[in-house]
Order: structure tokens, then C-alpha cells, then sequence
């Protein structure tokens, strides 16, 4: 008798049937199979179908369909840009999954919709946030000539399962089951994947071929790594700077400006920074990374008193050196020199962001500004009626932010990704050169957080 | 509820002797805990303090210095919020009832609205931002294109952020609450918080009463917990009822802790001697196992509550279920349930380990069908249903009740599926269940039974006798019974009354007889006239008695009346000779059609 072994998707698992018993030896060890007594069979995860399908060659036989094919044919009208195809190329030779790097602003949409016109296949796309959702649908209306019956969005109350489905991460973690039915699965903003919550959609998809984009992949906690699992390596990469040199980009200058902060502000800096290690002083702590600080001050802070003290003091000092009184007057004159240009200006404290907006009369955007006020002000500054918008990191990404031509970091936190999202919101071509300006503190432990953003993962 | 984090909670760890996870103990706030009821006490005051006060007056660090720690300062002056609350101010309250209108005249009732003219000018007028040095003029531009003075500038710049979240004011409860109050609310958040990072809730319940099972289930159902019951073995009678997680609660996240604290409290009411609970936690990316205990109800904020209370015996889990109840109920009152009985909280049903609690029974002369209904469940859900409901063995006696939309995920299952779309009919369930109990099994026998009743007989057999002697439930199923067994020689069937004997029939036609010959032709006769001429035995309903009486050839029915039709003689019967009349009537082999008898003032009833 040949061996078979029957594969059928059961409640969000694979069940893998031998027949004979024996059949399964093709296995490697590591395909994560667990015995079911119950249904006479060995559970995995969908996640490894095509290594299953694989190594068991021809006795591997499907009872669904993994890759169904979309019932219209796609039409491809924009001609996709060189970095952009060989991006598509590169995932191709790396059999349709893998992780692909762009900036913002490069296109990572099309790249998107090329890889779904060579598959041709039911595709699910995962977004972090609803502005996003309603984003993918379009582009992919748009990109591949697809009816519009042909797309649905899952997420925000809509449940519309269709050939091509945009989804949520969120709705996605909650309904893993959906993914059965997708032969694509194209993960925006990848780098959210691998967060615990979010790993078992990928885990739970069927999809043999899996798209990762992103801009910034990399995570500070190092979860990054499981994005080989779990849609494939990275398998094409463009910095800004590259593509601004062959300008698919903006071309871009990055300036730090430094300031100071006032005798007041600096007497109170030194006080708070004096009681901070007054604390590690008194403990005998040191602390050197994030995990030391959440370790021995926040964790502490609960029932120590001078723990708490301690973690109140670098609080106000890092407000101090992050708002100095100072910043704002350069946001002034900045905005002088950039009078008709489109302005972003972005801050770590919605409280620096929110005086700024109300001492320059500025729309402000942060996360308690009511939706009507906030979509009302999108509109106006993509329409051109408004030039300067200020926001916290509420606009950080998921969220389609016109483009602007500078961008005034106030102040930021020590994360690449952060940074590289806000360059990116600079970066979509257009005439003249854009332009980032990074407002430092001198003399406070501001510089040493801005350098660290600046630095690839692994150096720091 | 009060919000915390878990690191507003006080807790502690200890090792599991047993080498499981360590076990994680909270520690709860009661009044003999002289540090938190002072500490309590402070919080308290210092919001009642700052009753009609900004928020940005709000100061955290007085909390935690007032409580001495972070932990118990945050976690307490969240219970006081639970009855302090930040509001924010109207425009008309800042402004002034009449600026307030200049407002609203120009299309603006809130801060948001002000804004966006503030902007919108700006842009129109100074290219994007105001230099700070011409702050003030901006603000009266803005005031005079409003209608309002320029000096009403400074006054629109507080209304400007109006709705910020530092200018709320504290608005006081009309009582104070007491120190027990506030830490009761710090001690439900509390659990609220740790049971959110729960993985599951295990609860291991010795030989529980199939009704209590029942309820709990109910209960985690309506407040959106996935549960699952099975048994601890297949030789045990111990069950594991597994409360999931908030990953598996379909709910906003912020409301899973507050519904697993509530629905593990209610279990833990329930609890035996033996039975044992344990939530698992994973608390700064380690496991750990919380033990629940019935000592967990004495801590003040954790004994249930009034409120809580509301919904601690619902009556059903879903409203499809509540309506199907309702509509059940009335089909009862009108006497058209065809003898079935829906019961709640049946025995449950075992598949495998797998507990499987149908939501209803129906009950019928010692047969039971169980009724799962599939409510909108979410797709995971509803396979985790289906693949329980598949492991039954196929010969169960269940109906599956699926929404529209759902039919073909239970399709292929070996028990009968009734679709419904947002409410539930009674009908095709009862007409579901009906197959489960053939009519032909009931009724054999059934001739054998009648002949012995009419024998023992004075010669009326009314309907409602009928069904049960036939094993029959409507009036339908008794007709098709009478069709297949006829009624003994000397009884005549009365469709839609009873049966009559030969010799009942001949008295009464000769008690009419005589009445007319003595009173006269014309001479009408009321239902209760006819009662009164001493025939017995007659049928005790009127509407029986008229069918019996259309079917004497001595009398006719005049409906002269709405209310009740007069008794009359035939005119032919009044002349058919004596002899005739003393004559036994024939009654032929095969009974005539069936008819229903004519409708008069009042229904007919039904069989029961």
C-alpha cells in the first residue's frame, strides 16, 4: 500500500492522518506534531504546511484547498519602480515568503500588490490600525483593478470575508480561523507579528505564502528573530538614504539643533538628577539597560518609597530636558524659516505638544482629541487649508498622515523605529528637499537618547 | 469599576510544595489593617478636599505620600474614583449663558468647534501659527468674527480647552464614601486586575448537581466567558469547568477583568468542600497559580453585591433563548404545545469527557429531546461547539437550533438542525422534536385501550380522554389514530368531541322527542334546557354537547343568536314514526369523513 497521509484543517490546527502509521516518518522531529488519541491523528500547526506538504512529497494529500485562486484576474496599472520589483523578485527566489524593508513613502503597498498579482491567489492583508484598513482597501481596489465586491475589510464592526480581505490584527488574534481560507497572507507593519498576542495568527494561517513590509522590522525586546518563523527572513532591504540618492524619496537633510535650558529649569534638573542617584547610590544599584531600570526603580517604586521618589525624579527630570522652555521658542523660529511649508512637529509629552498648540494657536493632535476634531484636521492639512499640525506619538504610524516637507522632532524616545517612521513622514517625492529638524537639550541626558535612535539595532 | 494596573496591586509569591508555578497570593485591604484604613481614610479626604477643583490640581505624589507607598496610594485613589468623577464644563458654564449663544449661533457648541474656527483662521490669516507676540489679538479676531467683544478674547482661550482633561472639575458623590467602601472597591479592582493576566480558571468540582452545573455554565455564558466542562476522567464523576482567559473573552479588553472576577466570585459561591479553584497567571513573564478560596468571599469589595446580584441568577444566557422561552409558554397557555414540557437546565450530556449542557429539554410522557441552540458565536466558538457536539453519540435525542448563517458548519452532524434568523419559533422545534417520537409506536395498542374504556363506559368518551388512552398529543394525531383503529361497534365517533355510544344517542333523541311532543313543535330548547331533561351522561362542554346534537337526525341547530344557537326539532324527525326513533342507529364500519364541527360562539377546545 502507497503511504498517505490525509491532511485536514481541524478547529485551528492541521490533523495529519497516516496511513499507514508509518507514513509520518517523513517528519522531520521538529514539525511540532502532537498526538490527537481523540481523532486519530497528529495536530500541527498550520504554519507549517508547506514544510509538511514537503517532506511528505506526493503522499501528502490536502482534503482543502491552500492556495485558492482569485476569481478575477488581476490588472496591474502602475509600473512598478526597479527597487520595487526587485524586492517582489527577491521574495520570489525565496519561494514567496520573507520580510520586505522599505522606508515610508517607498511603496511598500505595491510591492503588496505586485506579489498578489503574480500569485493570484485569496489574500488576507494584517493592518495595526482602522485607518489603515480602510487604506489597504482602497490600494487594493485600485492597484489591482479588483470589483469591489472582491475586497472586504474585517475589523472596526465590518465583517466582510472576501477573495481579498483586509484584517486587523486585532480581529485576526481573535478569530485566527478566518486565515483558513487565504493562500496570501501579507503582514503590514510586520514587526507587530511577533508580540505575544499577535504570534498565533501567523501561527494559525494556512497561507504557504506570507509577505512581511515594514520599516522598521527591528524590536527592542528581540522579537524580531521570529519573523523567519513566522512569515519568512528578510529578504530585500532599502535605507532612506538609498532611496533618496536615486530619488524614489524625497532627498532629506537631518538636523540637530541643541538647546538649553533656563537657570531654573537647570537647578531643577540637577535636584531631580541628584535624588535618582541618590537612590542607586543608597541601594548600591546600577542600572544600564531598560530590563535594570523597570528592574530596580519602577518594579521597586511600588513599595519603596525612595524607589518611588527615585522614579518620580527621573521622570521630572526627563520632562525637564525633553520640554525645555527653549525648544519651543526654535519651533517658533523654525516655523518662521518654513512659513508656507507643510509642517509636522512631533513630541514625546502630549503637555509640550499641547502648549506649543495653544501658545501658536496650532491644531494639535494627541490621543484624547475627540475623532471629529482629528479627522477634520487630516483632512485640512492633506488639503493644504492647514500648514503646521503638532502631535504626540498618537501619529507615530498606522495612521495615513499627509505628507509634509518638515518635520520638527520636539523631542522622542531612544527607539530606531520611532524616528525612522516620523523621517518617513517627510519622505514621499516631491519637489525640493525635506528636511528633519531634532531638537536636543544640551548638557542633559537628551543627547545621549537622540544618538541612540540614529543607531541600527545591535550597536547600541 | 476601579482601573489598576498590576503594579498598583500589592502581592506576594511563595513556592508551590508541590513543584507547580509559585503560588501567587494578593493582598487584599481589610478595616483590621490600621495602615490601609488610615491611608484609605487620607485619599479620601484629600479628594473630598478638592471637590469642585481642577484636575491639574490633582497631585498623585500627595496620594502616594498620604498612603506611604505607590502601590496602596494609586490603588486606593482608585477606589475613591469609583465615586469621585472628573466632569468637564459646559460652554455656557465658562462663557456665560449669553456669549454661549453668540457660540451656538455661529454653529459652535464645544471646545472642539472653537478650535477648528481658531485654526481655520489662523491658516486663512497668518499662514499657519500665530507668533506668540500676537497671540492675543488672533483670540480677539477670533472673538469679533464670533459676534463677541474683543476683549472676550482671554475668555474664549479658557474655552478653547475646555475639554482637556486637566481643566475636569471633581464632582463629589452626594454621600462620602466610607473607608470599608473604598477599600471594597480596591480589593474587587484588585482581583479584577490579577484575573486579567490569567491564562485560564480551573475549577474542580466533586459530583456538582447537574442544575448547578447548568446555572454556572449559564452564567459564564451571559457574561461573554468562554467556559468548558469535561470530565476529569472518563471513571470519575469529578469535573473541570475551564474558565478561558481574556484572549478568549468577547469582550473590550478593559471589561475582561471586572466579568472574570464577577463570574469567578459567583462560582466560588457555589463551590463544595472538596471542589478547588485556581486561576493561571503569568505575571511579569512568569507563571504563577493563584488559589481561590471561599475565604476570598469574606473580603470586604469580594462577598457579591446588590448589583452584582441582578445578574447573579439570570434567567436565561441569551434573549434568543428568553424569547423561545416566552413563545413556548404562550403556545402552552393556548393549549398548542402538543403535550411537550421545556425544561431548563437538563442533566447534561456527556461526549467522550467532553460536559456538554443543552440549553433546553423537551419533555413529553417520559421521552426527552434536548434542544442546543447555537446562538452568534464567534467562529471559534462555535467550532469548538461543533466539534463537542460532534463526539455525542449519534443516536441522541438533541436538535441543534443554528442561526441562518451557520447551517452548513453543523450540516454534516447526525441530529436534526432548525435555522433560525434573529428569534426563535416554538413550532418547527416542537415539530423537530415530534420525529423522536413516532406516532404509530404510541398508539399500538391503542384500540385494545378504547375498547376496554368504552366497555367500562356510561356511553360518553370525551376528547381529552381520547389522547392519552390512544397515546396521541393533538387533535390531529387522535383523528389519525381513530382513522387507523375505529371505535368498538355501538360507539360513534363526534369529530372534534368524543366518542358516543348508540345507546347514549337514543336516550337523548328520545328525550327530545318526548320533550317536543309535550311542549310543542316550536318549542326551543337552551343548551342548559337539554342538560336539564335528566340524559346522562352528557359532555361536559357545550361545545362537545352542539357537536353531539348536530348529529342526532331528531334535532337541528338554529344559530338565531350570537351566543348560544337554539335546539329545535327536525321537521322530517318529528314525523319519522316512533319505531325509528327507538331503533339503535347504525353506525358504519368506516367512520365518514372527519369534519371539525362548525364554530360557534366558542373555540373548541383542545386536548389539553
Amino acid at each position: 500500500m502507497t503511504p498517505v497521509v490525509d491532511i485536514h484543517l481541524r478547529g485551528n490546527d492541521l490533523l495529519l492522518v497516516p496511513h499507514p502509521p508509518e507514513a509520518l516518518g517523513a517528519l522531520p522531529a521538529g514539525a511540532g506534531l502532537r498526538h490527537d488519541p481523540r481523532l486519530g491523528g497528529w495536530r500541527a500547526l498550520p504554519l507549517l504546511l508547506p514544510e509538511i506538504e514537503r517532506a511528505l512529497g506526493p503522499a501528502a494529500r490536502l482534503h482543502f484547498d491552500p492556495r485558492p485562486v482569485l476569481p478575477f484576474l488581476p490588472t496591474v496599472s502602475r509600473a512598478p519602480r526597479p527597487y520595487q520589483r526587485e524586492a517582489l523578485a527577491a521574495w520570489q527566489s525565496a519561494g514567496g515568503r520573507g520580510v520586505v524593508v522599505l522606508p515610508t513613502g517607498a511603496g511598500k503597498t505595491h510591492v503588496a500588490v505586485m506579489a498578489i498579482n503574480a500569485l493570484r491567489l485569496w489574500t488576507v492583508v494584517l493592518v495595526p490600525t482602522l485607518d489603515l484598513l480602510a487604506q489597504w482597501r482602497a490600494a487594493l481596489a485600485e492597484g489591482l483593478g479588483a470589483p469591489p465586491e472582491m475586497v472586504g475589510v474585517v475589523g472596526g464592526g465590518e465583517r466582510e470575508l472576501r477573495p481579498l480581505t483586509v484584517i486587523t490584527y486585532e480581529s485576526a488574534s481573535r478569530h485566527p480561523r478566518l486565515l483558513t481560507h487565504f493562500g496570501l497572507l501579507v503582514a503590514d507593519e510586520a514587526h507587530h507579528l511577533p508580540a505575544a498576542g499577535y504570534r498565533r495568527i501567523a501561527e494559525a494561517a494556512v497561507a504557504p505564502y506570507r509577505l512581511g513590509l515594514s520599516a522598521t522590522p527591528e524590536r527592542a525586546d528581540g522579537g524580531h528573530a521570529a519573523l523567519d518563523v513566522l512569515l519568512g527572513p528578510e529578504v530585500f532591504r532599502r535605507e532612506p538614504e538609498e532611496l533618496a540618492r536615486t530619488g524614489y524619496i524625497a532627498p532629506y537633510r537631518e538636523r540637530r539643533l541643541r538647546v538649553a535650558l533656563s537657570d531654573a529649569e537647570r537647578a531643577a534638573y540637577t535636584e531631580h538628577v541628584r535624588t535618582y542617584r541618590g537612590y542607586l547610590a543608597a541601594r548600591g544599584l546600577q542600572v544600564r539597560t531598560a530590563e535594570d531600570f523597570e528592574r530596580l526603580v519602577l518594579r521597586r517604586s511600588g513599595g519603596d518609597p525612595m524607589a518611588y521618589a527615585a522614579l518620580r525624579a527621573h521622570q521630572e527630570a526627563r520632562r525637564i530636558a525633553f520640554g525645555a522652555g527653549s525648544k519651543l521658542e526654535t519651533v517658533e523660529q523654525l516655523l518662521e524659516r518654513h512659513r508656507g511649508e507643510r509642517v509636522l512637529i512631533f513630541s514625546e509629552y502630549n503637555a509640550a505638544v499641547e502648549e506649543l498648540g495653544r501658545r501658536l494657536c496650532l491644531p494639535v493632535i494627541v490621543h484624547s482629541t475627540p475623532p471629529a476634531e482629528r479627522r477634520a484636521v487630516l483632512e485640512r492639512f492633506r488639503a493644504g487649508a492647514y500648514t503646521v499640525l503638532a502631535t504626540g506619538r498618537v501619529l507615530n504610524e498606522g495612521v495615513d498622515v499627509p505628507d509634509a516637507s518638515v518635520a520638527i522632532v520636539l523631542s522622542g524616545s531612544g527607539t530606531r523605529r520611532e524616528y525612522i517612521q516620523r523621517l518617513g513622514r517627510i519622505l514621499r517625492p516631491k519637489a525640493g528637499e525635506a528636511v528633519l529638524y531634532e531638537l536636543v537639550t544640551r548638557d542633559t541626558a537628551e543627547p545621549r537618547v537622540a544618538s541612540r535612535r540614529r543607531q541600527p539595532v545591535g550597536v547600541r | 469599576m476601579a482601573t489598576l494596573s498590576m503594579a498598583d496591586i500589592r502581592w506576594r509569591a511563595r513556592r508551590d510544595p508541590g513543584g507547580g508555578p509559585p503560588i501567587f497570593s494578593v493582598m487584599f485591604l481589610t478595616e483590621h489593617d490600621r495602615r490601609a484604613t488610615a491611608a484609605a481614610a487620607g485619599v479620601r479626604d484629600y479628594l473630598a478636599g478638592l471637590a469642585g477643583r481642577r484636575r491639574a490640581e490633582y497631585d498623585p505624589d500627595v496620594v502616594v505620600a498620604i498612603a506611604g507607598e505607590r502601590r496602596l496610594g494609586h490603588g486606593l485613589a482608585a477606589g475613591c474614583f469609583d465615586f469621585y468623577a472628573w466632569t468637564a464644563r459646559t460652554l455656557a458654564e465658562e462663557l456665560g449663558e449669553e456669549r454661549a449663544r453668540h457660540l451656538t449661533d455661529a454653529g459652535i457648541d464645544t471646545p472642539s468647534g472653537l478650535r477648528l474656527r481658531l485654526f481655520d483662521q489662523v491658516n486663512q490669516h497668518d499662514g499657519g501659527y500665530v507668533p506668540s507676540g500676537r497671540r492675543d489679538e488672533a483670540l480677539a479676531r477670533l472673538a469679533r468674527s464670533l459676534g463677541l467683544a474683543g476683549e472676550d478674547g482671554p475668555a474664549l482661550d479658557a474655552a478653547l480647552r475646555l475639554d482637556a482633561e486637566e481643566e475636569a472639575l471633581l464632582a463629589p458623590p452626594e454621600t462620602a464614601p466610607s473607608v470599608v467602601e473604598v477599600l471594597a472597591r480596591y480589593n474587587r479592582a484588585a482581583l479584577a486586575t490579577v484575573l486579567r493576566q490569567s491564562e485560564r480558571i480551573v475549577f474542580t468540582l466533586h459530583q456538582p448537581a447537574g442544575g448547578t452545573i447548568r446555572r454556572l455554565y449559564a452564567w459564564c455564558r451571559r457574561l461573554g466567558v468562554y467556559a468548558d466542562i469535561e470530565r476529569a476522567g472518563l471513571e470519575t464523576d469529578v469535573l473541570r469547568l475551564t474558565l478561558a482567559g481574556p484572549d478568549a473573552v468577547s469582550a473590550a479588553p478593559a471589561s475582561t477583568g471586572p466579568r472574570l472576577a464577577l463570574v469567578a466570585l459567583r462560582l466560588l459561591r457555589a463551590l463544595g468542600t472538596h471542589d478547588t479553584a485556581a486561576a493561571h497567571l503569568h505575571v511579569n513573564e512568569r507563571p504563577y497559580r493563584l488559589l481561590l478560596t471561599r475565604v476570598l468571599l469574606d473580603v470586604p469589595g469580594l462577598a457579591l453585591t446588590a448589583r452584582d446580584r441582578d445578574i447573579d441568577s439570570p434567567a436565561y444566557d441569551s434573549q434568543v433563548e428568553e424569547a423561545l422561552a416566552a413563545a413556548f409558554a404562550a403556545l402552552q397557555r393556548q393549549g398548542r404545545a402538543a403535550g411537550w414540557r421545556l425544561v431548563r437546565e437538563p442533566a447534561p450530556l456527556l461526549a467522550g469527557r467532553r460536559v456538554i449542557i443543552p440549553d433546553f429539554a423537551l419533555d413529553r410522557g417520559g421521552l426527552r429531546v434536548y434542544l442546543e441552540i447555537a446562538g452568534f458565536w464567534t467562529p471559534g466558538y462555535l467550532a469548538k461547539k461543533r466539534a463537542a457536539l460532534a463526539q455525542l453519540p449519534a443516536d441522541t435525542r438533541l436538535i441543534i437550533a443554528v442561526p441562518d448563517g451557520s447551517l452548513p458548519a453543523f450540516a454534516d452532524l447526525p441530529f436534526p438542525l432548525v435555522a433560525y434568523r434573529e428569534a426563535m419559533a416554538p413550532q418547527p422545534v416542537l415539530d423537530a422534536a415530534a420525529r423522536f417520537d413516532a406516532l404509530a409506536a404510541r398508539t399500538a395498542g391503542g384500540a385494545e385501550r378504547l375498547r376496554a374504556a368504552c366497555a367500562a363506559s356510561a356511553g360518553w368518551l370525551a376528547l381529552r380522554e381520547l389522547g392519552p388512552l390512544l397515546g396521541c398529543y393533538t387533535d390531529g394525531e387522535v383523528a389519525q389514530a381513530l382513522a387507523a383503529a375505529p371505535p368498538p361497534p355501538g360507539w360513534q365517533d363526534i369529530p372534534g368531541a368524543g366518542l358516543c355510544s348508540t345507546a347514549l344517542r337514543n336516550r337523548l333523541s328520545t328525550a327530545l322527542s318526548v320533550h317536543w311532543q309535550e311542549a310543542g313543535e316550536g318549542a326551543r330548547l337552551t343548551l342548559a334546557g337539554v342538560r336539564a331533561l335528566g340524559v346522562s351522561p352528557l359532555p361536559e362542554t357545550d361545545e362537545a354537547l352542539l357537536a353531539l346534537l348536530a348529529t342526532l337526525p331528531a334535532c337541528r341547530l338554529a344559530h338565531e343568536s350570537l351566543f348560544e344557537p337554539a335546539v329545535l326539532p327536525r321537521e322530517s324527525a318529528v314525523s319519522e314514526p316512533a319505531d325509528r326513533l327507538q331503533r339503535p342507529v347504525e353506525v358504519a364500519a368506516t367512520p365518514p369523513p372527519r369534519s371539525r364541527p362548525r364554530r360557534t360562539t366558542a373555540r373548541a377546545p383542545a386536548l389539553f
